[in-house]
């Protein structure tokens, strides 16, 4: 223990072992006195304690209780009370510890309303990887995201014309927040949504895994999307759904840019 | 374990593994790629050996759901009068000039 004011800084470990975490984030690794980690993989795991001074995994939390939030409050806990102990914690979380991620917001909430100083540094989350791995420019058509479950929760807005990424399709539907996986029935119920908002039951989908490890390639299963009740769905699959319609213009808008632009050059010629 | 926590991450930094990985499942990752000393691996031993170890953990993430809606703080971010949103008049006058 530290006598020390201790802080709290939540890094991203990144995707793929050796490969994504950056120099900033494994300076802060090396030079805790306490690193707390939420990594994808037994191995990753492993490889982040090889260079911690102490270590403390976040996954037995997950088996705590049955309702997940309890699980994420006590993850919370945890690396509070260390903080809050004159420790230098470090929180290291796959990915990006901002994107799907409550624990590390919430923990350097806690940690700064404690008069604490706590940070986050960013990581290469599966999202940058997915771009990567599917060659999508998302500036392109645009891309809508979200969590599986809370888009079919919630009264949500689409345009077919953009991407649309859903989050966690593995556990699509899950009211109780406590499953790691859902079945067929659920997924029977995303696909008549997605078919509400305008899918055809043809449309090409995307069943998307990051690798984590140098050795191993991403998956890319191109799937129509009635297929999708059938699919094996892992807690890692990211469904990506391209877009389904063209760009249609919007002509008055555009009529009025060109008027602008026009009334711009004419001023350039009369000057 | 050091050895194949070592490769893999020497391998997930190179260049050279990332353009021969998808070509050869014979590829010895060699020094070359680890540094002096480093126990030569083909990749399929490494696959093997990961195959061996690797465990999923779980990685499910928060979902913000009606059941939380209660928990989650009101945000006391109101805008000022004059940023709040237009009400129907204001958007009909807009319309009618487009």
């Amino acid at each position: 223990m530290n006598n020390e004011q201790g802080s709290l800084v939540c890094v991203g470990i990144g995707m793929k072992l050796g490969a994504h975490l950056s120099p900033i984030a494994k300076s802060h690794i090396e030079q805790a006195d306490i690193v707390f980690c939420l990594a994808s993989d037994g191995l990753v795991e492993m490889w982040i304690k090889e260079m911690s001074a102490k270590f403390i995994s976040l996954q037995p939390y997950y088996k705590l209780n049955k309702e997940r939030d309890l699980c994420y409050h006590a993850m919370v806990d945890a690396i509070v009370d260390s903080a809050t102990n004159g420790n230098k914690v470090v929180g290291a979380f796959y990915g990006h510890p901002g994107v799907f991620a409550c624990v590390p917001h919430l923990a350097i909430e806690e940690c700064r309303s404690l008069g604490l100083k706590a940070y986050m540094e960013p990581g290469i989350s599966s999202e940058d990887c997915l771009y990567a791995d599917l060659g999508i420019d998302p500036g392109t058509y645009g891309c809508l995201q979200f969590e599986a479950s809370q888009f079919m929760f919630y009264q949500r807005h689409l345009d077919l014309s953009a991407y649309l990424i859903l989050w966690q399709i593995a556990i699509a539907g899950d009211t109780t927040l406590s499953k790691y996986s859902t079945d067929t029935r659920h997924r029977r119920v995303l696909i008549e949504l997605l078919q509400q908002h305008g899918y055809n039951l043809k449309h090409q989908v995307i069943l998307y895994e990051s690798p984590t490890l140098a050795i191993h390639k991403p998956r890319i299963d191109k799937i129509p999307l009635s297929e999708l009740v059938n699919s094996e769905l892992n807690q890692q699959t990211t469904l990506v759904v391209p877009p389904f319609e063209k760009l249609l213009r919007n002509e008055s808008v555009l009529s009025r840019l060109d008027a602008m632009t026009n009334e711009e050059v004419n001023l350039r010629l009369v000057n | 374990m050091e050895q194949l926590l070592i490769t893999l991450e020497k391998i997930g930094q190179s260049a050279a593994f990332a353009n021969s990985i998808y070509e050869n499942n014979e590829i010895v990752i060699n020094n070359e790629m680890l540094g002096e000393g480093r126990m030569s691996l083909t990749l399929a031993d490494t696959k093997a050996m990961v195959d061996n170890l690797k465990g999923g953990h779980d990685i499910v993430c928060f979902i913000f759901s009606p059941a939380k809606e209660h928990e989650v703080p009101k945000e006391d971010n109101k805008p000022p009068k004059e940023d709040e949103p237009f009400d129907n008049e204001e958007r009909d006058k807009i319309g009618n000039i487009a």
